[in-house]
């Protein structure tokens, strides 16, 4: 069986019999949209970059504790987000968040939107837009990216309080627009 | 897995970072779960690699490196926690000092010394001479031979590496006085009076003259001359008035001269000629 044929799991379980080519399939499928996941969240190339580096060697030496449970894509990314943390804790000051505005005038990505939020979402997106930009960072990183207040605190630079308060406040609000919503 | 797909276009936007926060987030939830947008993903970056996104491949030949590396020992780990830079961590580690036949035979003497000097607890004593006699020596054999080329291989090699003599010499050294130092002044804790740490002071003395002199001659060479200098001063106190006549107020201030002047000489050395000793 070549490594292109073999799905994520069965990549991972050859990692700890030090297949390289596994590796590189892995790293192919990967890569990319890790980094680009990154790059929305760390404005800094050589920050991504070596995140992205310290992800796929952690991957290498740790794939044996992948038990199968769940997806692998995820599992990445909970690897890769952490790293990223850790990394803010150790360097600071070059990181800064995107949060570009929302553009009104892209009524065509609209419609697209409504698709996908109903799909992943239900109303969660629109209620999700009337949230202040700071409020929806932290949902972000909490819920989506699934960091703990902890970490989430340190990605945003911002004491762990706040970020407790922000969410709390955050899924009041979320609550309230849903339930408008479906009413 | 999702039947419905990211539009092409909202995907473009994403990879080049033009999409909104609402946006992304959608798009990063469906790709973190759908295989085909992922390959769509692969295929965007490929085929114009932007600006915000790194190298890939240059990324991929790093993680390669790392993970074809053997993986580094303990004290290189140590090190490196310590604050002491990777390159440097692994220079100080092949230092032979650390090779436990060597700290073993460093251990076995000392007792052995010290074993002479407790049995007699008076300043004039054999076992006092015996032990100011041996322990300024030890760190002074321990430097020389951590360089020496008759010692290490290594050193061939390190020395071919553009990396700047006089630092690899301090390194080592600190490397080497950390491991040796220790262990002599465990034992000379059980010795009577200010012997029990004076002995220092010609010991760094001593080894900071092996730096100095390596400048000229290998750092064996120079430790043997100092071990006659030490082995014939020794012998003069001893049969003049007594061991303790070496540890004087006057050679006091002359180890402290050695321990200053050495250092100097050994960079402005090594400046000026670009080698150190047999070591080019």
């Amino acid at each position: 069986m070549t490594a292109r044929a073999r799905d994520d799991g069965q990549l991972l379980s050859a990692l700890s019999d030090g297949d390289m080519g596994a590796m590189q399939t892995l790293y192919e499928r990967h890569a990319s949209w890790l980094s680009v996941r990154l790059s929305r969240r760390c404005n800094d190339r050589e920050v991504v970059a070596d995140v992205l580096q310290d992800t796929f060697v952690a991957v290498w030496r740790s794939a044996a504790r992948f038990r199968g449970e769940g997806d692998v894509a995820a599992w990445l990314w909970g690897i890769a987000i952490r790293r990223l943390v850790s990394r803010l804790q150790s360097r600071q000051a070059v990181i800064v968040m995107s949060d570009l505005p929302e553009d009104p005038s892209r009524s065509t990505l609209a419609a697209e939107e409504q698709v996908l939020m109903g799909i992943e979402y239900g109303d969660l997106g629109k209620a999700m837009s009337r949230l202040s930009p700071e409020m929806r960072a932290v949902v972000q990183a909490t819920v989506l990216d699934g960091l703990t207040t902890r970490e989430a605190a340190r990605l945003l630079g911002l004491p762990q309080n706040t970020v407790k308060t922000r969410l709390h406040r955050a899924k009041a609000q979320l609550r309230a627009s849903l339930t408008e919503g479906s009413s | 897995m999702s039947q419905y797909h990211v539009a092409p276009e909202d995907l473009h936007d994403w990879v080049r970072g033009g999409s909104g926060s609402i946006a992304s987030m959608s798009v990063e939830q469906h790709v973190a779960r759908c295989q085909d947008c992922r390959s769509d993903v692969a295929a965007l970056v490929a085929s114009a690699p932007t600006h915000a996104v790194p190298d890939l491949a240059d990324v991929w030949s790093r993680v390669r490196d790392e993970i074809e590396l053997p993986p580094a020992s303990g004290f290189e780990r140590l090190l490196a926690r310590l604050g002491l830079p990777s390159s440097d961590a692994t220079l100080v580690a092949a230092a032979s000092s650390w090779r436990g036949p060597w700290l073993t035979a460093l251990c076995a003497a000392l007792v052995f010394v010290a074993a002479a000097a407790a049995a007699s607890a008076s300043d004039s004593s054999a076992g006092t001479s015996l032990f100011l006699l041996v322990a300024p020596l030890v760190p002074v054999f321990a430097v020389a031979l951590a360089y020496g080329p008759e010692a290490s291989g290594a050193l061939e090699q390190e020395s071919t590496v553009p990396y700047p003599l006089a630092r690899l010499v301090f390194l080592r050294t600190a490397a080497v006085l950390i491991g040796s130092v220790p262990v002599v002044v465990l034992v000379g804790l059980f010795l009577p009076g200010r012997l029990s740490w004076l002995w220092l002071l010609p010991a760094i003395g001593f080894t900071s003259t092996v730096l100095g002199l390596s400048v000229w001659v290998s750092p064996m060479r120079a430790a043997e001359g100092i071990t006659l200098g030490w082995v014939a001063a020794v012998a003069c106190a001893v049969r003049f008035s007594t061991v303790m006549a070496v540890l004087d107020g006057r050679y006091l201030a002359l180890y402290c001269v050695l321990l200053i002047a050495g250092p100097i000489t050994l960079i402005v050395g090594s400046r000026r000629f670009g080698t150190i000793g047999r070591i080019t």
